[in-house]
């Protein structure tokens, strides 16, 4: 399922507005790389359907596996959804950063574009405690589950309005 | 030491069977899976019921195995039967230095049947002393880990170091440093969420669980201070292969000032991280959760199990010592 070619593979992150999906078809994208996105599962689910939808192939993979597609030098372009501008940051859904950090290493661009859903900050601990309505974490441990991060404009490339 | 974490040696030999801890059983339950032979302990490698340090231990244990079960069998039948469970163990995973340690194995026991030196005698008592100094010097190397861990507060982790942490972070609170932790929850095996946090929790540490995504908000606001990982196989240059989502938590660290810590044991067979094969998994193992499937039908899914930490992005290596 790997891409083989170097900087072949657009990494998508956040649930986009429909006019996204209109960009996607322009530039002629037939398969994109996806963010599953705990703890919703947001990228899994809500992204995937829309991209299927659109007749676009999703590829998913876990949010601590985008770094592997950068180290093999994979990743051509990120996109990532936001909920609000400011003078220097958008608002991001959390992991944002760490993709704009990866993309600024790789010298990959990262372009932001208005998420389809609002969230809060930070979620109820016990959201990360269960995965689709299972247990996994062991009791006693303590949950921090930012949902949103600034991510600094300077790393963005591109942002759509 | 005072405390031990079960996860720190996680099998144990009774009745001439091998026990091996069931990591993918945890924090639920505590079981041992009872391996009798090469075939079982190559399916415990392989569907991760055991992994990191456990697949080492299991490795060296099945050699003992084949030569327990060995009693009426010629010398050159015997050193066959070793060649063969080197064999299977080596194919078992393509990322863990498997041949690295059955190698030694097999050379030890060549060297012995070109000397006549009877193997059921003598090789069962070099494997079980290796053993104890390999559990000497990863005692060591906890140690170590514990003085690193001194001068920091709140230290981000990933996967799961195989009891090592747990313990080090015991050896400072008998010292009366309390050190905070955050755990990445590790899909989509969550051995931070299982492993990592219940034995934390065993050892009264502070804990508390992240998303993987999470942990570029904990850098940057500056809500920990350090990050400690552990390595499955290590490079001449100083690279090393460790659980997936270890690259990019140490570009991150590297972004914001963020010291990695990372325990290693130094090999020169392999030479860069390049040169690392890395599994990948089924996709499956990814888009389903117990038998159910997490995206919709016509979602593919990709499963790397590891990546590779370049050496320019860790801070201190803490080492095994190799003598």
């Amino acid at each position: 399922m790997l891409a083989k070619n170097k900087k072949s593979i657009i990494l998508l992150h956040g649930v986009f507005q429909d006019a996204f999906f209109n960009l996607l078809k322009e530039q002629k994208s037939k398969k994109v790389y996806v963010l599953e996105g705990r703890p919703y599962l947001d990228g899994a689910k809500a992204l995937c359907a829309a991209l299927i939808k659109n007749k676009i192939q999703p590829v998913l993979i876990a949010d601590n596996m985008a770094g592997f597609l950068f180290y093999k030098e994979l990743v051509k372009e990120v996109w990532i959804s936001y909920q609000e501008t400011g003078e220097q940051n958008i608002l991001a859904k959390a992991g944002g950063l760490i993709l704009s950090v990866l993309a600024k290493k790789h010298q990959v661009e990262v372009k932001a574009f208005p998420s389809a859903k609002r969230k809060k900050y930070i979620g109820n601990p016990k959201d990360i405690f269960s995965f689709e309505g299972k247990r996994v974490a062991a009791k006693g441990v303590y949950g921090f589950v930012p949902l949103l991060e600034d991510v600094p404009k300077t790393y963005l490339s591109e942002i759509y309005l | 030491m005072s405390f031990e974490s079960p996860l720190f040696w996680p099998a144990y030999f009774k009745d001439n069977a091998l026990f091996v801890l069931d990591e993918t059983l945890l924090p639920e339950r505590m079981h041992y899976v009872k391996v009798r032979n090469v075939a079982q302990a190559v399916d415990v490698i392989r569907t991760m019921k055991t992994r990191a340090f456990g697949q080492f231990l299991v490795v060296l244990s099945t050699f003992l195995l084949v030569l327990k079960a060995s009693a009426k069998k010629t010398q050159p039948q015997i050193f066959a039967d070793l060649a063969k469970a080197a064999e299977a163990i080596n194919k078992s995973r393509p990322t863990f230095p498997f041949a690295e340690v059955t190698g030694m194995i097999v050379g030890w026991a060549k060297k012995d049947l070109e000397n006549n030196v009877p193997l059921q005698a003598v090789l069962p008592k070099k494997i079980e002393g290796f053993l104890l100094g390999i559990r000497g010097r990863r005692l060591e190397r906890v140690q170590k880990l514990a003085d690193a861990l001194m001068r920091h507060n709140n230290v981000l982790t990933h996967c799961n170091v195989s009891g090592e942490l747990a313990m080090a972070s015991a050896i400072c609170k008998a010292k009366g440093k309390e050190v905070n932790f955050f755990a990445t929850e590790t899909r989509p095996y969550f051995q931070g969420a299982k492993l990592t946090c219940w034995e934390l929790g065993r050892a009264k540490a502070h804990t508390t669980l992240v998303a993987d995504n999470a942990v570029a908000t904990l850098m940057r606001d500056r809500m920990v201070d350090a990050v400690v990982l552990g390595s499955d196989r290590s490079c001449a240059n100083g690279d090393v292969a460790n659980k997936i989502g270890s690259y990019q938590i140490a570009v991150t660290a590297k972004e914001f000032g963020v010291p990695v810590y990372v325990l290693t044991q130094p090999s020169n067979k392999i030479p860069s991280g390049a040169d690392i094969p890395i599994e990948v998994r089924h996709e499956d193992e990814l888009l389903k959760f117990k038998g159910k499937r997490i995206a919709p039908k016509g979602a593919k899914g990709f499963y790397p199990g590891f990546d590779v930490i370049p050496r320019d992005l860790i801070t201190q290596p803490i080492e095994i010592n190799v003598s």
